[in-house]
């Protein structure tokens, strides 16, 4: 007699309601705005009627969301699945930039920015890779500097750290 | 008219035309840039030319950064100045489905045709137009405003109410700086940067910009480039005949533009996103809106080179400027000592004929060099995205930088398009976030002024008494109540059609 193992349940990832999530978030919003404005009739009624109607959404959107309406994701959040992570290293970068184009100035900032992230999205990183990425970062940064402060006369911010 | 007419065709005239044209090219396709930085720009290098030949430039400038801010707003999906913001709903979709040359290409030839009809408009009616856009007061902006805010139910994407949330949204995050009405602080969170208030441009980079940017480092690993391009032979007289079958389309949508354009301040963002309305309105199909409809990016730039032309009206039969680039316009006529207004076009006919012909000329240029250069542009989109993403970041951060020389706007392009990033991951649409950044200025005044004429008279008769009030108001209605109707329709279309395939599979 042969025995018959169980089939192995496989664990399922916990899901949330993205009309919950979106309620929530959108919540958070409104309260923002609504804890932070002041008093004054006409120069507030017009923000304070805009939080208050993004409060109704968001109480709509809870209710759709306990009540099962719309699409589920998974409840753990994409960046600690891994999956975000591309896109949370991505905006710090953009941060980091433009946090650097004051100190360090705008032209090294943008060329370092460039050249990093050009060499960090690419799939496959050699020699070439990194040639490539500092021709067009160079490039890049000397067609803008003669367009933006000659043509456009853009002033661009002058580096504080350093003396250029 | 005719003298009009033979004078702009010197070879002079031509020469700042074309100079303008291919300065309003380089500003409209830089996101970020708009033709209102552009036309001041060139403006102290008018004072040595003639009056006629100033305009011509400054003009043709104004209405080929209307076109070229399509460029990006097509290929990556970044709205080169606020008009092109409903460009970018079904230009970017036809990219991303290989036909990012016939975006451009439609986008050149309804510019073309907004600013020939606008063009004319001005030539023909700019005396009666502009007394009519005079009788436009605060209520009646108003209630442009709130027409112009059914377009959510156009662009809201499968949630009308996660629309009219992000609409809300984006007129909320619009109310930041010092308010027009009693010069109250408002949500500057103690930076007093923020105190002179939100700058659109950048607003709008962030919104649509910094979210495709971060969608495409997503993706990177399974998608190399933002699309694929194929040289297509005769794509250009083929995209026009597309266009041509459905020649209401991009009329109306001239029209609408160019009278937009004629009332004062409500400019090109707001002809573009109603025109975009009322085309998805009018269209048999509107499913097909917001994923790739070439009627939807014909119906935007039309309006917004018509409204280009609309605005010459006001500035020189009234001395009103209809737009920013408008101002910049007046002020090298009151810089050449020409005092605007209507006996402008008995004193110095030749000069207003002049450069009516002159922007309508700029048309045709723009639509020239605009289909030239579509094949080159639309390679843009075989950049890998590895080299792509950067440079947009790149180029957002400088846009948003340029306007005002202000790092907290760059700050707050950042701020805002993570937040729309992630936004968009539960249902929101940027479209009408973004719609609500541009709205929201115009209606809140509109609606304060408003309220302060009521104080004299009754609420019901400034808001409800006015004729051109109750057009406004039952167009808006009739806009409302079709788009309600049409998401009825839809979703019971969605159920028959759900209910017939579980009879066939049963």
């Amino acid at each position: 007699m042969s025995t018959a193992t169980p089939p192995v349940r496989e664990h399922e990832p916990a899901r949330a309601r993205v009309e919950l999530i979106a309620g929530v978030a959108l919540g958070a919003i409104a309260a923002v705005f609504i804890l932070s404005a002041g008093t004054g009739s006409m120069d507030w009624l017009f923000p304070l009627a805009l939080a208050w109607l993004l409060v109704g959404v968001s109480v709509y959107l809870v209710i759709r969301g306990l009540l099962g309406f719309g699409e589920t994701v998974p409840a753990k959040p994409a960046l600690l699945r891994g999956e975000g992570v591309d896109v949370a290293i991505f905006a710090g970068i953009a941060v980091i930039y433009v946090v650097l184009a004051r100190p360090v100035g705008f032209w090294l900032a943008s060329a370092a920015m460039l050249f990093l992230s050009s060499i960090y999205l690419a799939m496959e990183r050699d020699r070439r890779t990194y040639v490539y990425s500092a021709v067009v970062a160079i490039v890049v940064c000397v067609v803008s500097y003669v367009l933006l402060l000659h043509v456009f006369y853009v002033p661009l911010p002058k580096a504080r750290w350093l003396p250029f | 008219m005719i003298e009009g007419f033979l004078t702009s065709i010197e070879p002079s005239y031509l020469l700042f035309m074309c100079i303008g044209v291919l300065g309003g090219i380089l500003v409209g396709a830089l996101p970020g840039f708009t033709a209102t930085m552009g036309t001041a720009l060139l403006l102290p290098f008018t004072f040595n030319l003639e009056p006629g030949q100033g305009l011509a430039m400054l003009g043709a400038l104004y209405v080929a950064a209307m076109f070229a801010d399509a460029v990006p707003a097509c290929l990556v999906n970044t709205p080169g100045t606020p008009s092109a913001v409903a460009t970018a709903f079904d230009g970017f979709q036809m990219t991303k489905q290989g036909r990012g040359q016939a975006a451009l290409i439609a986008s050149g030839f309804s510019a073309l045709v907004g600013t020939v009809i606008g063009g004319l408009t001005f030539m023909f009616l700019a005396a009666p137009l502009a007394q009519i856009a005079l009788r436009f007061g605060p209520p009646e902006f108003f209630w442009v405003g709130v027409f112009a805010l059914t377009i959510i139910g156009s662009i809201a994407g499968d949630s009308l109410m996660k629309g009219i949330a992000g609409g809300a949204l984006g007129m909320l995050i619009g109310t930041m700086g010092i308010s027009a009405t009693g010069a109250v602080s408002r949500y500057t969170f103690g930076i007093p940067e923020l105190r002179g208030g939100l700058s659109i441009v950048a607003a709008l980079v962030g919104i649509f910009a910094l979210p495709q940017v971060l969608d495409m480092v997503s993706s990177r690993k399974t998608e190399y480039t933002v699309a694929t391009f194929t040289r297509k032979p005769g794509v250009v007289l083929a995209t026009v005949k597309e266009i041509l079958r459905r020649p209401v389309n991009v009329l109306r949508s001239s029209i609408i533009g160019t009278l937009i354009g004629i009332l004062p301040g409500a400019g090109s963002p707001v002809a573009s996103l109603v025109s975009y309305n009322e085309a998805v309105r009018w269209s048999k199909d509107r499913s097909r809106f917001g994923k790739g409809a070439v009627e939807g990016v014909v119906a935007s730039e039309a309006a917004g080179n018509g409204a280009a032309g609309g605005s010459m009206v006001p500035l020189v039969a009234l001395g009103i400027p209809g737009s920013a680039p408008a101002a910049v316009i007046l002020g090298a006529l009151l810089l050449q000592g020409l005092r605007p207004g209507p006996a402008l076009f008995t004193s110095d006919p030749v000069l207003v004929y002049g450069f009516a012909w002159s922007i309508i000329l700029a048309g045709v240029a723009t639509a020239g060099f605009g289909m030239l250069l579509s094949g080159a542009l639309a390679r843009m989109v075989m950049i890998p995205v590895r080299l792509l993403a950067p440079i947009i970041l790149f180029l957002s951060v400088v846009g948003s930088f340029a306007i005002r020389s202000n790092i907290v706007d760059v700050f707050l392009m950042l701020g805002l398009g993570i937040a729309v990033y992630f936004l968009s991951k539960v249902g929101f649409h940027p479209g009408p976030i973004g719609l609500g950044v541009i709205l929201g200025p115009i209606v809140e005044p509109a609606l304060v002024q408003s309220m302060a004429l009521s104080q004299a008279t009754s609420m019901t008769s400034v808001f409800f008494g006015r004729p051109v009030s109750i057009i406004l108001i039952l167009v808006t209605l009739v806009s409302a109540g079709w788009v309600v109707w049409s998401n009825h329709r839809e979703r019971r279309q969605r159920r028959s059609d759900v209910h017939a395939e579980q009879g066939a599979a049963s």
